[in-house]
C-alpha cells in the first residue's frame, strides 16, 4: 500500500462510533472512528478470519491478563474475542499475532488511506 | 420449522460440502484442522462415518507423537482445543468403524490430555480462554466415559472430574460463564461450556450433580437472546452455539416447552440469513465453510430435538452409549 492516498469513503459515512468495510488494493480494511480518531486496520482476525469491522471497540488493559496495566483502545474480534490495539494492530490476547494498520486521514470531506 | 424443509436444506447444504471436498479433507492435502474436525462432525451426524474410513484414518496420520494435533495439519506444535475436537471425532466415528488404528490413536490422545492438565484441573491453549479450552478435553472425556472401553474410562475419570470441577467452580452467580480476557460478554463461553462440558453429567453413570448449574445456564442463554432470534447482535457463530446448547439442555432437563419459542425463532433466523450455499459469519457476508458445517450441525441436531426420544439429542453429542438412530444407516452399510 505504497500508492498515493486513496479516497475510500466520505466522512459522512463514518460517524463517531461506527465502522465501515472498504477494499484497498484488493485487501479488506476496517475503517473505525472512535473517540474522535480514525483508524484503518486489516479486517480479518488472524485466528479464524473473524471480521473486525463487526467488532466492538473497547478500552482494555494493554496486558489483558493484568487489569492494572495501562489501558489502550482496541477492537475485539466478534467471533472468539481476540483484541487488537487500534493504533498499532498488535494483538493483545496473543502477542505473536497482529493485523496490519494503514495511515488514514481526512481530505476535503473524504477519508483517505495511504 | 417444518421438518421436510429442514431435511431439504440439510441435503442441499451437504451436497455443497461434498462439492468442496478439496477444501476441507485431509485426503486431498494439508488442511486447517478446526475445519477438518467441523466437517468430520457433519459426516458423523449424516450417518456417513461408516463409509468414510479414509477421512478418519487421514486424521490419525496427522496426529503428533505426543498425541495432540496442530492447528494446521502441517503445524508441528500440538494445541489443546483442536486436539480435543479431533479426539472427539475419532472416538465417535469408531463406534461404527471399530478400527484398531483409530483405537491406538485414541489412547495417544487420552495420554496427551492427561499429561497436559494443570494441577487445578484446567487445560491451556494460547488461542482460547482457559474455560473454553478446558471445556473441550472435558467434552472429549465425557464421550470417553460414555463410549470408551472400560480401561479408557478408568484412565480418564479422575482427570475428567477435576476438569469439570474447575468449570463448575467458575460459573457466575447469574448462571453465565465469563472470560474477562477473551469473552467478557459470556455468550459463546456459556453456550460452549454448558453443552460441551457440564450437561453430560446428567447422562453419565458417575456424573457430578450439575442440574442446578445447567438450569441456571439455560436461563442465562435464553435471557440473552435478541428479539430477532439471534445472539450477540446477529453473530451466526454464537447464535448457532446458543441454539445447539438450548436444544440439548432443554431436552435433558425436560424444559422443552420453555425453550421451544427461542429455539424455533433461532432456527428461523439461522435459515433466513444463510447464503445460497453455506452460511456466513454475519448476515450478508460471504460463506464461511466452518460456519457451513456448524449450520448443518444445527439442523441435524434440530432434527434430533424434534424426535420423540429425548436421548436422541444426547446421542448427537456422543453422551449416551448405544446405537444412535443417525448411525443406523452407516452401520447397515458396513
Amino acid at each position: 500500500m505504497s500508492e498515493p492516498k486513496q479516497p475510500v469513503a466520505s466522512e459522512s459515512e463514518l460517524p463517531e462510533g461506527s465502522s465501515k468495510l472498504v477494499t484497498v488494493d484488493g485487501k479488506e480494511v476496517a475503517l473505525i472512528r472512535a473517540e474522535g480518531a480514525l483508524y484503518a486496520v486489516g479486517n480479518r482476525c488472524p485466528h479464524r478470519s473473524g471480521p473486525l469491522v463487526r467488532g466492538k471497540v473497547e478500552h482494555v488493559p494493554e496486558n489483558p491478563a493484568d487489569p492494572s496495566s495501562k489501558t489502550t483502545l482496541a477492537v475485539r474480534c466478534p467471533i472468539h474475542g481476540w483484541l487488537f490495539e487500534l493504533s498499532t494492530g498488535r494483538c493483545l490476547t496473543r502477542p505473536s499475532a497482529s493485523v496490519p494498520t494503514y495511515p488514514v486521514e481526512c481530505d476535503n470531506g473524504q477519508i483517505c488511506i495511504g | 420449522m417444518d421438518l421436510d424443509r429442514a431435511a431439504l436444506l440439510i441435503q442441499s447444504e451437504f451436497s455443497f460440502l461434498q462439492r468442496v471436498h478439496a477444501q476441507w479433507s485431509l485426503t486431498e492435502g494439508p488442511q486447517d484442522m478446526e475445519l477438518v474436525a467441523h466437517a468430520l462432525r457433519v459426516l458423523l451426524h449424516m450417518g456417513k462415518a461408516g463409509e468414510s474410513l479414509p477421512e478418519y484414518l487421514a486424521l490419525v496420520k496427522t496426529q503428533h507423537t505426543d498425541g495432540g494435533w496442530g492447528r494446521e495439519s502441517s503445524e508441528p506444535e500440538s494445541a489443546a482445543w483442536v486436539s480435543a475436537f479431533c479426539g472427539l471425532m475419532l472416538i465417535r466415528a469408531n463406534t461404527s468403524l471399530k478400527n484398531e488404528e483409530i483405537e491406538k490413536s485414541l489412547w495417544r490422545s487420552i495420554d496427551y490430555f492427561l499429561q497436559q492438565q494443570s494441577a487445578d484441573g484446567r487445560w491451556k491453549d494460547s488461542e482460547w480462554g482457559d474455560l473454553d479450552t478446558t471445556s473441550h478435553p472435558v467434552s472429549f472425556f465425557n464421550v470417553v466415559l460414555a463410549l470408551g472401553t472400560p480401561k479408557m474410562k478408568d484412565a480418564v475419570r479422575a482427570s475428567w472430574r477435576k476438569g469439570l470441577r474447575f468449570i463448575l467452580d467458575n460459573q457466575s452467580e447469574d448462571g453465565g460463564w465469563y472470560d474477562p480476557v477473551f469473552q467478557p460478554s459470556g455468550v459463546e463461553t456459556t453456550a460452549h461450556l454448558v453443552q460441551d462440558a457440564v450437561i453430560a453429567s446428567l447422562t453419565l453413570p458417575d456424573g457430578l450433580p450439575v442440574r442446578p448449574a445447567c438450569e441456571k445456564g439455560l436461563n442465562w442463554i435464553l435471557n440473552h437472546q435478541d428479539a430477532d432470534g439471534s445472539w450477540d447482535e446477529k453473530n451466526m457463530d454464537h447464535t448457532m452455539d446458543c441454539t445447539r446448547s438450548t436444544m440439548l439442555i432443554s431436552r435433558l432437563l425436560r424444559a422443552e416447552e420453555k425453550a421451544r419459542p427461542a429455539i424455533e425463532k433461532a432456527i428461523e433466523w439461522t435459515v433466513k440469513f444463510k447464503n445460497a450455499e453455506g452460511w456466513p459469519d454475519f448476515p450478508g457476508m460471504e460463506t464461511n465453510l466452518e460456519r457451513t458445517c456448524d449450520g448443518l450441525d444445527v439442523l441435524l441436531k434440530y432434527e434430533a430435538w424434534r424426535q420423540g426420544d429425548p436421548m436422541e439429542s444426547a446421542r448427537r453429542w456422543g453422551y449416551v452409549a448405544g446405537e444412535p438412530e443417525f448411525l443406523k444407516g452407516a452401520l447397515a452399510g458396513v
